[in-house]
Order: C-alpha cells, then sequence, then structure tokens
C-alpha cells in the first residue's frame, strides 16, 4: 500500500505509538481518576503526561486540554458550547463541514446566525473580510489553520488579533496542521484550539484535543461522572473535568501522547520540510502536463500546507482516485467535507483528488505515485 | 522541613502538583482523599514533605487549583 491520504488519518504510526497502545492494555488497563490503587493511579498519570505533552506543543497549561473523540466533536464543543441566543459567528470560506454543520443546525433552530468571510492571497484584504463581518453580537470567529484540501493558510494570528480588539473570541481548526505546522496559542491569542489526534499528532483514530488557553465558561455538550466533586449533582466548572465527562479513551490518549512525544522529538520543523520536499517535488513534476489541473501552486508566495488537490482532465476525482487505488495509491477523492472550498475554488462537481504525504512518506513511493498520475493523463 | 497536606478535586491538578513539588526537590504522596467531608465527594491527598512557603507559590505560579491545606508538622 502506497499512503498519501495522511489528510484523513495519519499512517503509519510509529512503533512507539503502536506500542504505546498495545502496552496500555496490561499497563494502564485501571479507570484513571476513579480509583486509587496503584494502576488507577498509573492510569491518571499516564493521561496527565500526554495533556502536558499536549499544553506544551501548543503553548498552554495541561488542564486546559481536553481529550475528545476527535476534532469534529472538539468544534461541536467549542460552537455550542460559545452558542448563546442570537449570537453570532463568523467562519471562512475554507471550513470544513465540521465547523459549518453545527452552525446551520443552531441557525435552523434560530439559536444563532454566521458570516463567511472570503480567503484571498491578500493577507490585509482577508483580515479586512473579517473585520467588516464583526457585530457586536458576534461572540467568535472559527478559522481553519489550513485548508484540508487546498493547503491555503489564511493570517490566523492577524485575524485573531483583530477579533480580540473587538472582544471576540477566536477559534482555531487545526485538524489540518497539528504536528507539523507551528502552533502558539499563546502568542497567536488563540482561545480554543480544536484538533485531530489521529492527522499530524499520529495519534490513533478516535482521538482529539480542544485546548483553551484560560479559565472560560464553556457550556457542556454532555455532562456526568468525572471523577471529581461527585457529591455535586452538577457539573464542575474545573477543567478538564468540566468536558470530560465518562471514561477516557484510555487506550487511545497513551498512543496520542506518544504520538506526541515522537513529534517532539522530530521536531515539527522538520516534519513540514519533509512533507513540502515531497509535495513541491509532485508539484513540479505535474506542472507541465497538458491534462492535469492542479490547484495550489507553491511558487506564488501565498503560504501553504503540504496539501496538494488535482484532477484530471474530463474525469471525476473518483475515478481518478479509484484507478490509482487499482495500483495500491490511497489518494482521496470527491470534496473532503468540504464544500464552501470546493465551491470557492469551482470544484463542487468534479471534486478533487487531494494528495497528503507524512514524515513517512518516501522519494520511491512519491515517485511511482507521480508515474502513474502521468500515466492515467496520458 | 514542613510536612503539608494539600486536598485537590481534580486528579489532573493533583498530578501537576505532585510534579510541581517533586521538581523542586520535595518527597510527595499522593493518594485518593480516605475521609472526605461532607460536600467534598471525591478527591485527592498529596502530601509534600518540603518548604512550605516555596512549594504554595510553585503552586499558586503554576494556576494549581487546591481546595485546602492542611500542615502536618
Amino acid at each position: 500500500m502506497i499512503y498519501f491520504d495522511n489528510g484523513a488519518t495519519s499512517y503509519p504510526k510509529p512503533y512507539s505509538v503502536v506500542n504505546a497502545v498495545e502496552k496500555s492494555f496490561s499497563k494502564f488497563c485501571a479507570n484513571p481518576g476513579r480509583g486509587g490503587y496503584e494502576t488507577a493511579m498509573k492510569s491518571a498519570e499516564m493521561i496527565y503526561n500526554a495533556r502536558e505533552a499536549a499544553a506544551q506543543i501548543f503553548n498552554s497549561d495541561a488542564e486546559n486540554v481536553v481529550f475528545t473523540p476527535g476534532c469534529t466533536y472538539s468544534l461541536n464543543m467549542a460552537i455550542k458550547g460559545l452558542c448563546k441566543p442570537h449570537s453570532h459567528f463568523i467562519i471562512s470560506d475554507l471550513e470544513h463541514n465540521s465547523v459549518v454543520r453545527p452552525l446551520e443546525k443552531l441557525k435552523a433552530l434560530g439559536q444563532c446566525d454566521y458570516s463567511v468571510a472570503e480567503i484571498t492571497p491578500d493577507k490585509t484584504e482577508t483580515v479586512s473580510n473579517f473585520v467588516n463581518l464583526f457585530r457586536k453580537n458576534t461572540v467568535a470567529v472559527i478559522c481553519t489553520l489550513s485548508s484540508n484540501v487546498f493547503g491555503i493558510m489564511p493570517p490566523v494570528e492577524k485575524i485573531a488579533r483583530e477579533a480580540h480588539k473587538n472582544g471576540i473570541m477566536f477559534i482555531l481548526d487545526s485538524a489540518q496542521g497539528a504536528g507539523y505546522l507551528p502552533i502558539d496559542m499563546a502568542k497567536d491569542q488563540i482561545d480554543i484550539n480544536c484538533s485531530a489526534g489521529h492527522k499530524g499528532l499520529l495519534g490513533p483514530m478516535g482521538t482529539g484535543l480542544l485546548v483553551i488557553s484560560k479559565d472560560m465558561c464553556l457550556n457542556t455538550l454532555i455532562e456526568g461522572g468525572t471523577g471529581s466533586n461527585s457529591e455535586s449533582l452538577n457539573q464542575p466548572n474545573l477543567y478538564p473535568d468540566r468536558l470530560e465527562s465518562g471514561t477516557p479513551n484510555v487506550h487511545g490518549i497513551a498512543g496520542l501522547g506518544a504520538g506526541i512525544k515522537f513529534i517532539q522529538t522530530v521536531k515539527p520543523e522538520n516534519i513540514l520540510s519533509h512533507e513540502n520536499r515531497i509535495i513541491k517535488y509532485i508539484f513540479d513534476e505535474l506542472k507541465s502536463s497538458e491534462n492535469i489541473i492542479l490547484y495550489s501552486d507553491f511558487y506564488d508566495g501565498v503560504p501553504k500546507a503540504p496539501v496538494l488537490s488535482f484532477n484530471i482532465k474530463n474525469m471525476q476525482s473518483e475515478e481518478t482516485a479509484a484507478l490509482l487505488a487499482e495500483n495500491g495509491i490511497c489518494v482521496r477523492g470527491g470534496l473532503h467535507c468540504a464544500p464552501l472550498a470546493h465551491k470557492k475554488f469551482n470544484t463542487l462537481e468534479s471534486g478533487t483528488v487531494r494528495i497528503t504525504p507524512s514524515w513517512f512518506s518516501s522519494e520511491k513511493d512519491t515517485d511511482f505515485l507521480v508515474n502513474c498520475i502521468k500515466k492515467i493523463a496520458k | 522541613m514542613d510536612k503539608v497536606n494539600f486536598k485537590f478535586n481534580s486528579i489532573t491538578y493533583a498530578i501537576k502538583a505532585k510534579n510541581t513539588a517533586e521538581r523542586l526537590g520535595c518527597k510527595t504522596r499522593l493518594f485518593k482523599n480516605p475521609n472526605p467531608k461532607k460536600g467534598e465527594g471525591c478527591g485527592y491527598n498529596l502530601i509534600v514533605t518540603g518548604k512550605f512557603s516555596e512549594v504554595k507559590k510553585a503552586f499558586d505560579d503554576s494556576k494549581i487549583k487546591y481546595t485546602e491545606i492542611e500542615m502536618l508538622k
């Protein structure tokens, strides 16, 4: 299998991740934060260590790290946790359905309204597009760290700064980018960072993160046992307990913690550099082909994550992806759950074929991918 | 040398406190509170042996939320 679908989930995982998950079944087999016996305390310590590792890479505090089942869940928690009657949100025109659908649902229920700001190649213009949509009842701006389809990176730190000047919170969707793109929540004034644990952070599927920058009052999506304040019939206010009801995904968190530690060892900048080299090589190899449409230009001066979308002329993206699959290549065709981004690029009908490499992508596999695409495009 | 019992509602803060105290060279023992008072529910005790003022300052600087401090010695 030749895997270039790391935007969906990363594969392979480092051995340390696989080992951590496997060992967790014997080493961390008790429920953390519940019993007081040794195994339960060990589980709790392992989870704390994973929390601390996540806090380090995002520059937050361990108690501000909430483990979730995934980035979609994190975004729902953030959006619904902040939504008040008649509140207004602003999102970018590159957002994933995990942002758009919760807002559409809330809008249909008459609980909120939202506006869509256009991302352009001009950073100043992009920031103005957000600022022009600010209203008195705007509670939060939600923006992706990088488009999951086209790799475009909005100037999130500048948008966040303007939002803060107006008393508006900033939520970052770092599903694509966490682990290899720098995220400094304190410096960049990010109030809530929602991330997937199983993509760039190299953890198992079914893991995600919601990281807050400071104590804030987020309403809860679910309530239940937290192992703390148990006599109270109300949900505790302390984080992370407030947002972590029920038994945590101990085995997934063990893997996620190991994934983050792997990244800290290899260094995110080295991972980014490797993936950029791969994606630029593919871009350079395909750009001169008459029958191939490339949707990202890695030399136009606009910052981009290592994500390349393409199509072969007169062919549906899913058809191209299926032909590549016949050669053992894993890439994703279609709309990538991001119809706004595809609408922006006029690819709603065809979709695109998306290539997303990882730290483990080799030159040999990249050459094979390029040659297969060229053959199909002939 | 002081011996102090810091009480916590949350295991996250209890472990953060344990690690913070150990970084200061203190001896620690973390365990589930065996005698929670009425209204406390589940919680944790962290016995720290070290210089109280230094430990308390480190906890406060790290925004560690404890519910009670009990001087043991």
